[in-house]
């Protein structure tokens, strides 16, 4: 068990995969996982989507922006349609680097003051904070790891950055929450950081911030969801365990089921 | 004369004996009775789909019957279990006041006929005349409460209806709570109670328990020698239950009589 810091992009190598089962698992893997063991078994690894690209720089820009430039490069052209632009381009993924516009660091940047500004989110840091702290453990003889965005030094809190489309409602919120598993992350977050520290941490803070001008932001605790959360990934890494050993991945819905008649549909 | 009052003194002493046994005996039929109803209720096929072939909730229901006098048929048509709670529905207990005849029939007084937002039920006290006025609903209520902002929420689609159910059922647990047996209707209970769930915390997956140690035996003190206490030996005698004042014999004899004479 252990806790590491700047580890950087070096913190996703070894992860589970499909041709890695060996590997760490991660919330985020183990949520994709937990949906169909078949279906991620046979899965291609997921292509970064603008959303994401976006959400990636906007934490790294909030959490390591000292460090921005070890990933990311702005690109001095206006596009990629000249060849000098495309070998620029080409050359710096092969160094690891991601390419972007002055457009997207700009946006990147509004969204990341806007969220490490916040005045619900400021009280929770005034006494200093860590970011981006690897956590490595253990659970049932399988690898587990997680990257907690924000450990403030002293409180019962972690907190995690999430850039979403909007925000419209709590309600909307707590489906984001549920959907995509952030509860499950907030569990297993905690349960890493205090089985590692031997803290007694019990929030969890998600901050979420909308990816459009003018950028809203909401600080939300999903305390209330850990045990929900607890019960979703510790089911998930003894299923993993189990088709990992026999090698077998099971389907969302296996055998020949017969589907049950809903109630509703009687009475259309 | 002195025989007699020895004979009535057994009387009178067997007598809360005798009622104990007849109210046992009363008990067992009644309940042999209402199994037997209950058997026949669930096994029909006009019964809802919580009392088909479940006799302990047709029991429950024949129960209910009988403490508000009505047709077993009947609560089992307005009784719900919802989230595992028996409930009314709002219509049958609006019925059962109405049908009451303590009170007048229940009226409701919405701020608004085609837009209500609120909504107070009221009836008169047939014997004093007294009006009952009972608490006012608000769709504001029902938004801070949270009834309203559930998924598939009947306040949004029909909040006029919501308003006077509601009004009734607060009504009803003023002035006519023996009526409803304190049970909420099947609305409130979907508004008000969660599901049940597990809340048994997990523990912490990552943190090894640790390993129960045995326990320290405790330092041995040096064995004192047994301190010797000189006493006289006395013959151990038999001692009779009878003279105990412990006549079980004769107690369970008499009970058997009582049961099969």
């Amino acid at each position: 068990m252990r806790l590491e810091h700047d580890l950087g992009s070096k913190y996703y190598e070894g992860s589970a995969s499909p041709s890695n089962l060996g590997g760490y698992v991660s919330k985020s893997m183990l949520f994709d996982f937990a949906k169909s063991p078949w279906g991620w078994k046979h899965s291609k690894a997921r292509e970064s989507t603008p959303a994401m690209a976006l959400g990636s720089l906007v934490h790294c820009l909030a959490l390591t922006p000292k460090k921005w430039q070890e990933d990311y490069a702005i690109s001095e052209f206006d596009s990629y349609r000249t060849k000098a632009a495309q070998e620029w381009r080409d050359d710096t993924i092969a160094k690891g680097i991601t390419p972007i516009t002055n457009e997207q660091y700009e946006q990147a940047l509004i969204i990341a003051d806007s969220v490490m500004g916040d005045d619900d989110l400021q009280p929770l840091l005034v006494a200093g904070y860590n970011t981006e702290v690897a956590m490595y453990s253990e659970s049932d003889a399988i690898n587990v790891r997680g990257m907690v965005d924000i450990a403030p030094k002293s409180g019962d809190c972690l907190i995690d950055l999430k850039t979403i489309s909007s925000i419209t409602s709590e309600a909307n919120l707590v489906n984001v929450v549920l959907n995509r598993g952030y509860h499950w992350q907030a569990a297993m977050y905690l349960d890493l950081w205090n089985a590692i520290t031997g803290e007694n941490r019990y929030r969890f803070i998600l901050a979420f911030i909308e990816s459009s001008a003018p950028y809203e932001t909401a600080i939300v605790d999903i305390s209330e969801f850990v045990e929900l959360g607890r019960d979703g990934y510790t089911k998930a890494i003894s299923l993993w365990k189990k088709c990992v050993s026999e090698d077998t991945w099971t389907k969302t819905i296996s055998g020949n089921t017969k589907l049950k008649l809903p109630h509703w549909a009687i009475k259309q | 004369m002195e025989t007699e009052t020895t004979k009535n003194e057994a009387i009178v002493a067997q007598e809360p004996q005798n009622y104990v046994m007849i109210k046992v005996q009363a008990e067992t039929q009644a309940f042999e009775l209402i199994q037997r109803q209950a058997m026949m209720l669930s096994k029909s096929t006009l019964v809802p789909k919580d009392f088909a072939g479940n006799v302990a909730n047709c029991a429950i229901a024949l129960n209910v019957a009988k403490r508000t006098r009505l047709d077993p048929l009947m609560v089992c048509q307005n009784l719900a279990i919802i989230h595992g709670r028996p409930s009314w529905s709002a219509t049958a207990l609006i019925g059962m006041i109405n049908a009451s005849g303590k009170f007048s029939p229940l009226r409701f007084v919405l701020d608004d006929d085609d837009n209500p937002t609120s909504c107070y039920a009221v009836a008169r006290d047939r014997e004093s005349g007294e009006e009952l006025k009972g608490e006012k609903i608000t769709l504001d209520m029902a938004k801070r409460e949270g009834w309203s902002t559930k998924n598939g929420s009947k306040w949004l689609t029909m909040p006029g209806q919501m308003l006077r159910y509601r009004a009734a059922s607060f009504w009803s647990r003023a002035y006519a709570s023996d009526m409803s047996l304190g049970m909420y209707t099947q609305d409130e209970v979907r508004d008000f109670a969660e599901p049940p769930r597990n809340v048994t915390p997990k523990a912490n997956p990552f943190i090894m328990p640790e390993p129960e140690l045995e326990p320290e035996e405790p330092a041995q003190e040096p064995a004192k020698e047994p301190e010797t206490i000189e006493a006289e030996i006395v013959p151990e005698k038999k001692v009779s239950s009878k003279k105990a004042g412990f006549a079980l014999d004769e107690m369970i004899k008499e009970l058997e009589k009582e049961v099969n004479p």
